[in-house]
């Protein structure tokens, strides 16, 4: 008679022992909610030192800008590498129609160009990597606005289009852009009517 | 012995009932809603999430939550990544919460009860202890959870974003609710 209390007693001791409350430890996995989404700040922001990124503004968002660009550095300590040629600036505004598309119109004080551009993500770089890249293209289409220069309207136009390619490593990012600007008619006869050029941007966080 | 073996086997049986039942006491969710308002000196502004995840294990007596912190949008593009680089989500990227009730909670009971949890939050890295009070109700198969607070970022070193005397203030009034379903996996 007395094995069977002990025979209980071992069982509901070992059932208390397995059972016991714990300190409390994360159970839940923890795991992204979007594992493919894309890769935050590729660059901070749509331009940088001039140059378009494959930086694109959310839908709904609206960018204001003012783009001082300066004169050529070969200028040299007389011309201040530049700055003493003064300032072209460009006032802009863009706005985000998707996530992945932007509208925007600005006005420059180089030759009065009034433009207007678009920049188009085609692919973004995903976290989890089945996008390796960022593919972008940006179009942009000016018309130089000043009086007395005796030019018909198809004779002020310009264009320009590039293709931007990143990626995102870590915390540096690169970025290849080839590009290409296209005038109707070049400001002068020693000016060509087309150039072709190629981007690199380097940004490290 | 028989005598001895039938007392055994009884017993066995009925102990491994308890935890079979107990099990069944587990909820989860992957879409509950997390809310916080802040602000900035004439301007507040909200962050919304639907992406909260979380268990409540009454028998372990267990809760445990986390949020995918780039899943919070306050309706403005710059100003989410601004506040995703303040939190440094690529190192940081969940804000979490792991405790366990303090209070009593009746399971049997559909009214919605009061209670405590108390446990470690973690934010860009950095646990702090704390005691959160909220609801909880059961409707049927669901929990329903309910709960507010004030959150204080600078005890996680979150350096509030600012410039001079225009500056993110250091509290922010957080808010959560979640239907929490019985987990059948269980």
């Amino acid at each position: 008679m007395k094995r069977i209390p002990f025979i209980s007693l071992f069982t509901c001791c070992l059932f208390f022992i397995l059972n016991w409350p714990q300190t409390a430890e994360a159970q839940l996995e923890r795991e992204r909610a979007i594992p493919d989404a894309p890769v935050s700040d590729v660059f901070w922001s749509g331009l940088n030192v001039g140059l378009s990124t494959v930086h694109n503004q959310q839908a709904g968002d609206l960018n204001t800008s003012v783009l001082h660009t300066f004169g050529l550095v070969e200028g040299g300590v007389d011309r201040f590498w530049g700055l003493d040629d003064g300032a072209n600036t460009r006032i802009g505004l863009s706005y985000g129609i998707t996530d992945r598309l932007s509208a925007g119109i600005g006005r420059m004080t180089f030759n009065n160009v009034v433009d207007l551009q678009s920049k188009y993500n085609i692919l973004r770089q995903t976290r989890d990597n089945s996008v390796p890249l960022e593919l972008a293209v940006k179009v942009f289409t000016g018309i130089t606005t000043q009086d007395g220069i005796g030019l018909d309207f198809s004779e002020r136009l310009t264009y320009f289009a590039s293709v931007m390619i990143a990626r995102k490593f870590n915390r540096l990012s690169l970025q290849l852009s080839p590009m290409m600007a296209h005038f109707n008619r070049p400001l002068s006869a020693a000016d060509q009517d087309q150039l072709f050029g190629l981007g690199i941007l380097v940004n490290v966080e | 012995m028989k005598t001895c073996l039938r007392y055994l086997l009884l017993t066995s049986v009925c102990l491994l009932l308890i935890p079979l039942h107990a099990q069944a006491q587990t909820y989860s969710t992957e879409n509950g809603r997390a809310e916080f308002t802040s602000s900035v000196p004439l301007h507040e502004f909200t962050g919304v999430s639907d992406y909260l995840t979380g268990l409540i294990n009454i028998e372990e007596n267990l809760v445990d939550f986390f949020l995918d912190l780039e899943t919070l949008k306050t309706g403005n593009g710059r100003r989410d990544r601004d506040m995703y680089r303040t939190l440094q989500t690529d190192d940081f990227p969940f804000a979490e919460f792991t405790g366990s009730l303090i209070s009593s909670f009746d399971h049997n009971s559909t009214k919605q009860q009061n209670v405590q949890v108390t446990g470690e939050f973690t934010i860009h890295g950095v646990p702090n202890e704390m005691t959160i009070e909220g609801t909880l109700q059961r409707q049927g198969n669901e929990l329903l959870l309910k709960a507010n607070w004030v959150h204080d970022i600078t005890d996680h070193e979150i350096e509030p974003p600012g410039i001079l005397f225009y500056r993110v203030r250091d509290e922010m009034d957080v808010q959560i609710e979640a239907r929490l379903n019985i987990r059948e996996d269980e």
